[in-house]
């Protein structure tokens, strides 16, 4: 086994654990020194982790969205000077609220690189490699660092930004990329381009690594891919609050995310007591980052919901953590529809186990006072299928697996969107046709 | 073939934070635009890689 930091990954739990609480003593000075937020809610005389825990309240998005509000951009949250800042980022600011700000240092965008090098070498990419990041390049902070990361590393980078599928897909193939990364949403719309165009990807391209991030997926849309480009996908996530990947896949076991703990700690609480759940129990991911000098976290309530595994049930050697299967959903995912609790992964694994569907997409309606599922899907023709009776098939699997039978329509080709990044396939009208 | 233990000697991790050391004194009034760009991002890189090996030292140091 080869690690990237091979004393940081093999450290044992005792070393890391008392590692990172002198850690979190420094990231806790440098917070209440610098950050005016900060000051205001962590307690000066910690003593423990324990106490840390106990003392430290959790924090949620809005209360950095309220900080952020007292002096925009980036409000009294960033414990530098924000011209200290070498990049700016920020997320989408979906459901009306405005976006997460971010500015980060020379030194955070350093870490932030390593955390991608971690997670790439463990995933086999060498110095030899030649990567593509198929993204947009542009506020969201994304794979930026896996575009350093590569670059670190000193794989040869193809820069794929504000390129379409079918550009991608030829540099894939023109330069005989071996390492990718992408969301598994758009992964699957270059499987379809590549067939459009005539391409076989797991015989004409030389993809080995696939990166898929920043999503939840089912095990079909993972086989899929696997299969259509001849390539091992592998789950890595970060997020912008965060400022690097704080989990990857390892090749050792499959869904085992190792957490990268010298950069994070992280407790792992039921959703509704808040109080910590023990190892393969489901909880809400709860983090500190003890890294990221300029937007620190501490009890970042995630809304990821995970299950904790220790280290040694994965054979790497590695002596980090893992959560089982990564990010499973988010807490805001579920929703309930005739008492049953269903998520867009869950509705995922039925609609992609039907090799005949392109493109799908599910919302929620009330009618006449029954939650009604509506799934489109977009056919596409494959040999031995049957598309005409692909609506009442998908409608029974969705009945036997989840419990609901749901009104399936078929789509003309190429109605569907396609979303090079975090794709939303389930929308929930209820709450829009309640509204006066 | 394994890098499982393939640590920094207590030499190398010594003489890798001299390197940062002497880097540190130098961006502290370096006169060249262009070298003290440089000590900069050399610091940032020497820092997480003196990180990585467990090296404790100065966090957070605003480089």
């Amino acid at each position: 086994m080869e690690y990237w930091n091979p004393k940081a990954e093999t450290m044992p739990r005792h070393e890391l654990e008392a590692w990172q609480w002198r850690r979190l003593q420094r990231a806790l000075h440098h917070a209440r020194a610098r950050s005016p937020f900060w000051r205001e809610r962590l307690p000066g005389d910690i003593t423990s982790m324990e106490d840390y825990v106990r003392r430290v309240p959790l924090l949620h998005k809005a209360d950095l969205l309220a900080a952020e509000q007292q002096a925009p951009p980036y409000g009294t949250w960033p414990s530098i000077d924000p011209a200290r800042g070498i990049r700016h980022h920020q997320t989408s600011g979906t459901s009306g609220n405005p976006p997460i700000r971010t500015i980060d240092t020379a030194g955070d965008w350093t870490w932030s690189t390593d955390t991608f090098c971690t997670a790439l070498y463990a995933m086999g990419v060498r110095p030899h490699h030649k990567g593509m990041v198929a993204f947009g390049y542009g506020l969201f902070m994304g794979f930026w660092g896996m575009h350093y990361g590569l670059e670190r590393m000193g794989c040869t980078v193809v820069p794929a930004g504000g390129l379409d599928s079918r550009t991608r897909i030829k540099l894939l193939v023109d330069y005989g990329i071996e390492v990718v990364g992408l969301t598994p949403s758009y992964a699957m719309r270059l499987i379809e381009t590549a067939r459009e165009m005539g391409i076989d990807l797991a015989k004409e391209a030389n993809v080995k690594i696939i990166l898929a991030g920043a999503e939840p997926r089912s095990k079909f849309t993972t086989r899929t891919i696997e299969e259509a480009f001849g390539a091992r996908v592998f789950n890595a996530a970060g997020t912008t609050e965060f400022g690097g990947v704080f989990m990857f896949e390892c090749p050792s076991r499959r869904g085992a995310c190792h957490i990268i703990e010298p950069s994070t700690i992280e407790e792992v609480l039921h959703p509704e007591t808040g109080l910590p759940v023990g190892y393969g129990e489901e909880g809400v991911r709860v983090t500190t980052g003890l890294s990221r000098e300029g937007m620190q976290l501490f009890r970042h309530w995630t809304e990821d919901v995970v299950v904790k595994r220790p280290a040694a049930a994965c054979g790497c050697g590695r002596t980090w953590d893992f959560y089982d299967g990564g990010i499973i959903r988010r807490v805001d995912d579920m929703r309930k529809i005739r008492g049953v609790s269903v998520t867009p992964v869950m509705i995922e694994d039925v609609v992609r186990g039907f090799d005949e569907v392109s493109e799908f997409s599910t919302s929620i309606s009330s009618v006449r006072g029954l939650d009604t599922v509506f799934v489109r899907v977009e056919p596409r023709h494959v040999p031995g299928g049957d598309v005409t009776t692909l609506a009442r098939r998908i409608a029974e699997e969705f009945k036997r697996e989840i419990g609901i039978r749901p009104e399936v329509e078929l789509a003309p080709e190429g109605t569907l969107p396609r979303q090079e990044w975090k794709a939303a396939r389930l929308r929930d009208e209820r709450a829009l046709v309640s509204q006066p | 073939m394994t890098n499982a233990h393939s640590f920094l000697s207590p030499e190398q991790e010594a003489r890798l934070l001299g390197a940062y050391t002497a880097l540190k004194e130098l961006s502290a009034d370096c006169p060249v635009p262009a070298v003290g760009a440089a000590v900069t991002m050399a610091l940032a890189e020497l820092r997480t890689a003196l990180d990585g090996q467990g090296v404790e030292f100065d966090y957070f140091s605003t480089v």
